[in-house]
């Protein structure tokens, strides 16, 4: 069965949505948006936030409303993690695992979080841009693509599992470039931007299971009343909760 | 663009970035509210209405049966929503109302020609009156707000009767989200939730954290104020869909079309629209004055960017305006109010005084010298036919 992820995008001290990773909507509080996912039974929480200065740590904001919700659902947290300290700080907080994107280049520092955390606890961020038929990285930070996907991909420990987002679909509900997923080889792959829609017309449930472990909604699990038990319902292969 | 400063504004209207729903920033400085506000002269509103249509075709009843339910409350809005729905949609509505004991007579007389006007059933759910004052009381301490209870009340009663009456369908008028900070394109569609209700009509607090804070509501109190769970609106289907998203949402060009079915507009002294919620006694009055005290503005602000969105008004002219407006004598509907509450002199002093740190206190309970209100000419033109309420607060009658 297949993980149905509820995203959110933190920016200072608001929730927001975004759309191709670029342009930004207001949300309101973080907290509410954590509460009504919790309520809601997703299976896993992804929070990824951007901050004004990359080298001050996790994103407080996120880390004081973790800990004034009373969630029970796992949270995957991305964004201003640099040291082992941060990810301290992150589990302390209520993080169950935290997602890395710059720093799947400091090897040495990846294998240090990923002894101090587990492998399990470590999901990589790997957003990208489809040029003629080729995956390239996309760097959050300098917001340039840069190296092949698939070269990024095979520098990665063999069990750290893989968030792939679709930069161009991001916020969309189809556009995913499904072709990506070959690069992984058998590794375990969450999947964001522009996924929903196929994923819920697949009749080849069984082969989508084999290919991915998780689906990231962005945006639209808040857009009506119910939104996650209506997918969860009608997409066979979803996980019931 | 990335904004620190709360006092950021927009650099086309009044809207700064603390406004509570929460704003964004292209790298112009342009507000998100103004960015989808633009949708409303590229967007194909032909298509949306045939889209509207689609949705509300299975629903539409051939029996004669309600086949939507349409909270009213006596504003233009409301005429107007029940203008489309039965007008443009031939839809057959149940209207409800939650009464929130701040109706003038102006808004009895207009929720009573709604009903009579457009011919339709109506149900109305009024507390006991001590027992609303005492939950106002405790918003008011809890929440620095005098409009929670009224705001939970009539988001939850159409869904709850829509659950108990197995009516699948609630017509709301405008997606505030959308047409304030363009949280939401029209185009995704946005319907009505509990994450919703909460988070942006509620302040982030639903009924039951209400509960928890002032541990002092009785039980009957609670179930008025309960959304259903989760588990009725799933059996049922009920959705709660926003017109604004299907129809090109223009509130000032719609509420003076409400004239031709008798909507009474009602005169205040904080803004220059007579038509949004006319008939209500502490919007523009207690209620617009904690807003500006807890939110940083008050509703003259949303009025005056809506209308420069629109063309209507420039922005140099907007900020004279709405200064002018901030400054208007408000005594009259402060005191009224505190006498409604049953709270004395002393008590209002130290309430607004060690509460909200409020220390103009001449402007809230004297009267001043500036009362001529202030009107764009384009609508000064419906000055006129707006009408002094003669009673605030008007206990429940017909009023007529």
């Amino acid at each position: 069965m297949i993980r149905l992820i509820g995203s959110v995008f933190v920016q200072g001290d608001v929730a927001l949505q975004t759309h191709n990773f670029d342009n930004y909507r207001p949300l309101g509080d973080l907290k509410g948006v954590l509460e009504i996912y919790d309520q809601h039974c997703v299976d896993e929480i992804f929070i990824s936030a951007r901050l004004d200065d990359v080298d001050s740590g996790p994103s407080s904001y996120v880390l004081d409303s973790l800990i004034k919700t009373n969630i029970t659902t796992p949270v995957v947290y991305s964004g201003g993690i640099r040291t082992i300290e941060d990810v301290r700080q992150c589990l302390e907080s209520g993080v169950e695992r935290v997602g890395l994107h710059s720093l799947l280049f400091m090897k040495s520092l990846l294998m240090d979080i990923i002894q101090y955390i587990g492998v399990q606890g470590v999901v990589a961020v790997l957003p990208f841009v489809e040029k003629k038929g080729e995956f390239f990285f996309y760097d959050c930070r300098t917001r340039k693509v840069s190296k092949p996907i698939g070269e990024i991909i095979a520098n990665l420990p063999e069990v750290v599992e893989l968030l792939l987002i679709d930069i161009k679909a991001d916020g969309s509900e189809t556009g995913f470039s499904w072709d990506v997923i070959k690069k992984c080889g058998n590794r375990k792959v969450i999947i964001q931007g522009g996924v929903i829609q196929e994923v819920a017309s697949r009749k080849d449930a069984d082969i989508l299971e084999n290919e991915l472990s998780g689906v990231v909604i962005e945006n639209r699990l808040l857009w009506t009343e119910c939104a996650t038990q209506n997918y969860k319902k009608n997409i066979p292969v979803f996980m019931s909760r | 663009m990335v904004v620190n400063n709360k006092m950021f504004e927009c650099s086309r209207c009044l809207y700064t970035y603390e406004h509570p729903f929460g704003l964004t920033f292209d790298s112009n400085g342009c507000c998100s509210g103004c960015l989808i506000h633009d949708e409303k002269d590229t967007l194909d509103w032909d298509a949306r209405l045939n889209e509207l249509q689609s949705i509300v075709k299975p629903y539409r009843s051939k029996q004669g049966n309600h086949d939507c339910i349409i909270h009213i409350d006596g504003t233009a809005q409301s005429y107007y929503v029940v203008h489309l729905a039965t007008e443009v949609l031939g839809l057959n509505p149940l209207l409800v109302n939650y009464n929130s004991h701040f109706l003038t007579d102006v808004g009895i007389k207009n929720i009573a020609q709604l009903i009579t006007r457009f011919d339709k059933n109506f149900y109305q759910y009024t507390s006991a009156p001590s027992d609303y004052i005492n939950l106002v009381k405790h918003s008011i301490q809890k929440l620095n707000s005098v409009y929670w209870p009224y705001l939970a009340g009539k988001t939850s009663l159409p869904y709850r009767l829509a659950a108990k009456m197995k009516i699948p369908l609630v017509i709301n008028g405008a997606c505030q989200t959308v047409e304030q900070v363009g949280m939401f394109s029209h185009t995704d569609n946005i319907e009505y939730s509990r994450w919703y209700r909460k988070q942006h009509d509620l302040l982030g607090v639903d009924e039951s954290d209400f509960l928890t804070a002032s541990g002092s509501i009785n039980e009957n109190l609670f179930n008025s104020l309960r959304y259903p769970d989760d588990e009725d609106i799933n059996d049922i289907g009920i959705r709660g869909i926003f017109l604004s998203n299907y129809i090109r949402w223009d509130p000032f060009l719609h509420n003076i079309e409400m004239l031709k079915y008798g909507f009474t507009p009602q005169s205040n002294k904080r803004s220059f629209d007579t038509f949004e919620n006319a008939g209500c006694s502490v919007y523009f009055g207690m209620h617009d004055i904690l807003r500006k005290i807890t939110c940083g503005h008050s509703k003259a602000r949303e009025h005056l960017s809506r209308e420069i969105r629109f063309g209507r008004i420039s922005k140099e002219n907007a900020i004279i305006y709405y200064n002018h407006y901030l400054k208007m004598d408000a005594s009259n509907d402060v005191n009224s109010f505190f006498d409604w509450l049953q709270v004395g002199a002393e008590g209002r002093y130290w309430l607004m005084e060690i509460l909200y740190k409020q220390t103009d206190m001449d402007f809230l309970f004297k009267k001043n010298s500036s009362s001529e209100v202030l009107m764009p000419k384009i609508f000064s033109e419906f000055k006129t036919s707006a009408k002094v309420p003669v009673a605030l607060f008007k206990l429940f009658g017909k009023g007529i």
